[in-house]
């Protein structure tokens, strides 16, 4: 146990190594400097930059100062476009904006395709099952930022219209854009969840169809147990422990989904100035959130699959076993 | 399943509660004259007859399979036919659909949007069975090396791939992208960078799942050499998994464009892809919603049928995963 811990947290401390070393050669090997913009800056703040992250210093010591920057100071670096703004800053006010979008988009995935999934099982191959595995199949289809033009004209536009009308007021029922209020929220959601829902519904069905089939049910069963508590006790907490390993996974996605969904709905997020900082190609800050983006996932993958080696013993020595 | 112990046939259904498992077993015996020529009473077929058999009898997947082929003609003879996707007509702008002389309108620059869809399809359908081969071979050499020679070397090439996928493809993709110049290659390049080491690590595990096989031990001992056992043993029974895992990739890779496209870091315009067929509708937001829509749907279709077909081929392939 201890070994497979420590195992785990140094393959992810490897791969943060490598992540941050070839982002700095990315950067070092850029043409131009950074700081010619199109209005010049003065002498004196270039020269306080320079000596910040030790841009005039040789290859080595650079790399020195980039690492204690980042891991010491917390200092990812400074935004070329949006003068007089670090990327840490950038980072502090928009990125709860975006964990925010993240953590609604991952519970309605979760939860959602956990329900649809049990139930698609215990329906299997009746009409139930079929619709939620079309949904399923459908979620995992469409493309995100498809399905969220599709929804904000559909239903922001032209639903909430007719209910405008309706009731002749100009009460929208969901908004096109903007982070406000709760009902701003549904609309990014449900587009960023669906994927997950998809992929964890298609998971836990043909988990918990492995499951139904074990000589635990029919002992149960003979047992008298009734239905509902066959199913919780027995089926779905055997059939769930499958479905945790994918949850690692789908943060990765929701991230990635969140690069384009927060530009679609104009949501003040950390993809949003992810996406337009490398169109805008304001390299620092591409390669600062690059960096951040890439240390949270490593992270939360790694608490992730400590997480399943304390529910699931097994998962380590099979693991262990494979490495 | 049970097994048949000293010859004697079991009754399985007898032993497994599952209502799907209908076999029916004949416990006539064979004819004398069969028993002595030595042939079975019934014509042997290949595992590659039965797959093909079992994908043609699955509706959805023969008409997923008929819908990619269409819209593959559609992309590839439609731009032959019909060469001018860059032609604009500003006295003809924003035409709706059926309008005389361009059957799907025209877009803000009077551009045919028919023209741009076949092209679009074209190119889109390219780029994903192009980063797919690419990433088959690659992934197939890579993986199949390292399950090849194991220790050291094994190890440190999974690694590799660790890091690799520790970190979502997007946000490599969007770093490749800031540093490299944009282009049709460069997105090539850097779709086959992120995207071989699934097939690496199917390649891996099959290598090292096959060749503990009886059958390899068999070929082993009768004096078969290693290239004959890698042609002869593992590659056709590595195939069926392969084959899917291919399938699901040209839906992944034309997403991972689409993506690309769409937040304007792909396929440039006046080039047309589907990302960017559907980024130019979704500009004009929420007049001519047609622009959007159009390329949207066909998209969608395609990536459904894509994972449709994928899902045809894995229960053909393996008949005991089929759900």
């Amino acid at each position: 146990m201890p070994g497979y811990i420590l195992k785990r947290i140094g393959i992810s401390l490897l791969t943060i190594f490598v992540i941050t070393t070839v982002t700095f050669v990315l950067m070092y090997s850029l043409p131009g400097k950074p700081f010619l913009g199109e209005r010049p800056l003065p002498q004196s703040v270039i020269d306080a930059a320079n000596a910040k992250y030790g841009l005039n210093l040789p290859m080595f010591p650079r790399y020195l100062k980039y690492l204690s920057n980042i891991f010491l100071r917390g200092d990812f670096g400074q935004s070329t476009v949006y003068t007089n703004r670090d990327v840490t800053s950038i980072i502090k006010q928009a990125f709860p904006v975006s964990a925010s979008l993240g953590i609604r988009a991952l519970t309605f995935g979760v939860i959602g395709g956990l329900l649809s999934g049990i139930y698609s099982a215990l329906r299997h191959n009746k009409a139930g099952d079929r619709f939620s595995t079309v949904i399923a199949i459908l979620g995992v289809s469409i493309p995100s930022f498809i399905l969220g033009t599709m929804l904000q004209y559909l239903l922001g536009v032209k639903f909430s219209g007719w209910v405008k009308r309706l009731f002749d007021t100009k009460y929208q029922l969901f908004p096109l854009a903007r982070w406000e209020s709760f009902r701003y929220t549904l609309i990014p959601t449900f587009v960023l969840g669906l994927g997950s829902l998809a992929s964890v519904t298609r998971m836990t069905r043909s988990s918990m169809l492995d499951v139904v089939n074990q000589d635990y049910i029919k002992t149960a069963k003979s047992k008298g147990l009734s239905d509902l508590e066959i199913t919780w006790r027995h089926m779905v907490r055997n059939a769930i422990a499958p479905v945790y390993t994918v949850i690692g996974g789908m943060v990765g996605v929701v991230v990635t989904g969140s690069f384009v969904i927060e530009n679609i709905f104009s949501i003040p997020g950390l993809g949003k100035y992810f996406v337009n900082s490398v169109t805008s190609s304001d390299y620092p800050m591409t390669i600062g959130l690059t960096l951040f983006f890439s240390i949270f996932i490593v992270l939360v993958n790694l608490v992730v699959d400590l997480g399943y080696s304390l529910i699931d013993p097994r998962v380590r020595l099979d693991r262990a076993s494979k490495r | 399943m049970a097994e048949a112990a000293y010859g004697v046939p079991v009754h399985t259904a007898l032993l497994s509660a599952d209502p799907t498992d209908s076999h029916t077993y004949d416990y006539t015996p064979l004819p004398n004259t069969a028993i002595r020529s030595g042939r079975a009473a019934r014509p042997p077929v290949s595992y590659w007859r039965d797959a093909l058999d079992r994908l043609l009898r699955n509706k959805t997947a023969v008409a997923s399979f008929a819908f990619i082929i269409l819209t593959a003609l559609f992309g590839f003879a439609g731009s032959s036919l019909m060469p001018g996707f860059t032609k604009q007509d500003l006295y003809n702008t924003f035409l709706p659909p059926l309008s005389p002389g361009h059957p799907l309108g025209t877009d803000e620059l009077g551009r045919d949007l028919l023209a741009r869809l076949a092209r679009g399809t074209r190119i889109s359908l390219t780029i994903g069975v192009t980063v797919s081969v690419i990433n088959l071979v690659v992934g197939l050499a890579y993986g199949g090396l390292s399950g090849y020679i194991g220790g050291m070397a094994d190890v440190v090439m999974m690694r590799i791939v660790e890091i690799v996928t520790a970190v979502p493809e997007m946000i490599i993709l969007l770093l490749l992208l800031t540093v490299l110049k944009s282009g049709m290659g460069t997105l090539i390049l850097a779709l086959c960078l992120t995207g071989w080491t699934g097939m690496a690590r199917l390649a891996r595990a099959q290598a090292l799942q096959l060749r503990e096989n009886e059958y390899v031990l068999a070929a082993r001992v009768l004096g078969a050499s290693r290239l004959w056992i890698v042609l002869r043993h593992m590659i056709p029974n590595a195939l069926g998994p392969i084959m899917v895992r291919f399938a699901m990739s040209v839906p992944g890779v034309i997403f991972a464009e689409s993506f690309l496209s769409y937040i304007g870091l792909g396929i440039a315009i006046p080039e047309a892809s589907w990302g960017n067929l559907a980024q130019l509708g979704a500009n004009q937001f929420p007049n001519h919603i047609w622009l959007f829509f159009i390329p949207a749907i066909l998209f969608s279709l395609t990536m459904l049928a894509f994972n449709l077909l994928g899902d045809g081929l894995r229960d053909a392939l393996d008949p005991r995963q089929r759900r």
